[in-house]
């Protein structure tokens, strides 16, 4: 087989049936929590000037920003993980398109791990305890 | 043909592929067209793809060339029917693992069918499989002369419990039907070892006024840990703690105290009720919180047990 038949054969083989494939194991992909980051910071995560339609979100957002290390090791179970540019749980909070402004779990699951971070429990314990809530 | 002239001939037989097996669902009037159907039950799902056969006017069809006795049949029309299941299941007591089958019966004048799953799952449905050992075998329940005709053939679910249900074809006056069940993703049983250490009767505050206001008592009955409020909350009733992850569980509802009595959690309320225990020597407190991680109340246990 030349290189140029190699080449249209490999097109057409992705074209009926790589792609399917390809989708299919996105789909049924169980992914873990992604492991954080090394420098993550909180400075894309939306402050109480970005949040001036929500204020009742501001200690949310504040206490996110506090702990960006671990909610950057934690999978958000909402869905929005699927997303393109989607990495963890701080994404939810980060930029104008923010999921957590307006999804419930996305609170939901901050709200716990700001609060078992404050009670001093790992970045395990704390999967654990979203896992067990939202999963 | 230059290398250059092909290479953009097979792009473009590509493309008018692509094209054309996007358009085909819509496109095309079929005498037996294409549904699916899925059914979750506790997280896991069941999916049956098919087409619908009609009568078109046909009558007494079992037993005839258009399905015969003894055939092994495919409940449905063009490619075999399938069923994909999310997680394992429990078929007609058969375990059937989590996967893509195609699905075919033998075809009986009785009412003791078996349905044959076959992980060989995209076929023709004149193909007709001779049973063979990588077919997974579920006896079903097949009635002639049900009370209703169905035009189409038709797969439903027409009984769903908490871990399970049933799944039913028909097509005219005959039915078939199998039981499932589910994989639990939680269970109200718990060790009466590990469950001791929560037992007791608990003082509750309410964190708007700081007030005492009830009492949460838990118990262990019938193999598992069961909370009551005292005053009693009629909604909540006796209900159990189910256990999520150390020392934290949720709340699962039972029908009535009556079913209770011998009945089965029929919805569990995770994650908008969840209760963590702490249990130091022979200290215990309680708190419970929603999906908001809103406290809904803390308190100390004063009776160690009941």
């Amino acid at each position: 087989m030349t290189h140029a038949s190699r080449r249209e054969f490999a097109t057409l083989l992705l074209a009926l049936t790589g792609l399917p494939v390809l989708r299919r194991l996105g789909v049924n992909a169980q992914p873990a929590h992604p492991t954080p980051r090394a420098g993550i910071t909180a400075r894309k995560v939306l402050t109480a000037a970005e949040l001036s339609k929500s204020p009742q979100l501001v200690p949310l957002f504040d206490g996110v920003r506090e702990i960006p290390h671990i909610v950057d090791g934690i999978r958000c179970h909402c869905g929005c993980a699927e997303f393109n540019g989607h990495y963890s749980l701080l994404s939810c909070y980060e930029e104008a398109n923010a999921m957590a402004q307006i999804c419930p779990i996305c609170q939901g699951e901050g709200r716990v791990a700001v609060r078992l971070a404050k009670a001093g429990k790992t970045l395990d314990e704390i999967r654990v305890a979203i896992d067990a809530q939202f999963g | 043909m230059p290398g250059s002239t092909r290479w953009s001939l097979v792009v473009l037989c590509t493309l008018v592929l692509l094209a054309i097996s996007g358009r085909q669902a819509t496109a095309q009037i079929k005498a037996s067209e294409l549904q699916t159907i899925a059914q979750t039950v506790d997280g896991t799902t069941l999916k049956v793809t098919y087409s619908r056969p009609r009568l078109r006017g046909r009558s007494n069809i079992w037993g005839t060339r258009v399905v015969q006795w003894g055939e092994v049949w495919t409940p449905g029309a063009n490619d075999a029917s399938v069923l994909e299941l999310s997680h394992d299941v429990m078929l007609g007591g058969t375990k059937v693992p989590k996967g893509k089958y195609s699905i075919w019966m033998v075809v009986s004048q009785d009412t003791s069918w078996t349905m044959l799953l076959d992980p060989k799952w995209k076929q023709f449905h004149t193909d007709h499989p001779k049973p063979n050992d990588s077919m997974i075998r579920v006896p079903v329940s097949a009635t002639l002369q049900a009370p209703t005709v169905e035009d189409a053939l038709t797969w439903t679910f027409p009984s769903i419990s908490a871990r399970g249900g049933t799944m039913a074809m028909q097509w005219e006056r005959t039915r078939v039907t199998v039981p499932f069940t589910v994989t639990p993703t939680l269970t109200d049983l718990l060790p009466e070892a590990e469950a001791r250490a929560y037992l007791g009767s608990y003082v509750l505050t309410n964190p708007k006024t700081g007030k005492e206001d009830g009492k949460l008592i838990v118990t262990y009955e019938r193999g598992g840990l069961k909370g009551t409020f005292d005053p009693n909350d009629t909604y909540l009733q006796t209900f159990a703690l189910m256990k999520v992850a150390p020392d934290l569980f949720t709340v699962g509802l039972f029908m009535s105290a009556e079913v209770y009595a011998g009945g089965e959690v029929y919805e569990v309320l995770r994650p908008d009720f969840m209760i963590t225990f702490t249990v130091k020597g022979g200290e215990a407190s309680v708190e419970a919180r929603g999906a908001s991680d809103e406290l809904y109340f803390s308190g100390k246990r004063v009776a160690a047990s009941r």
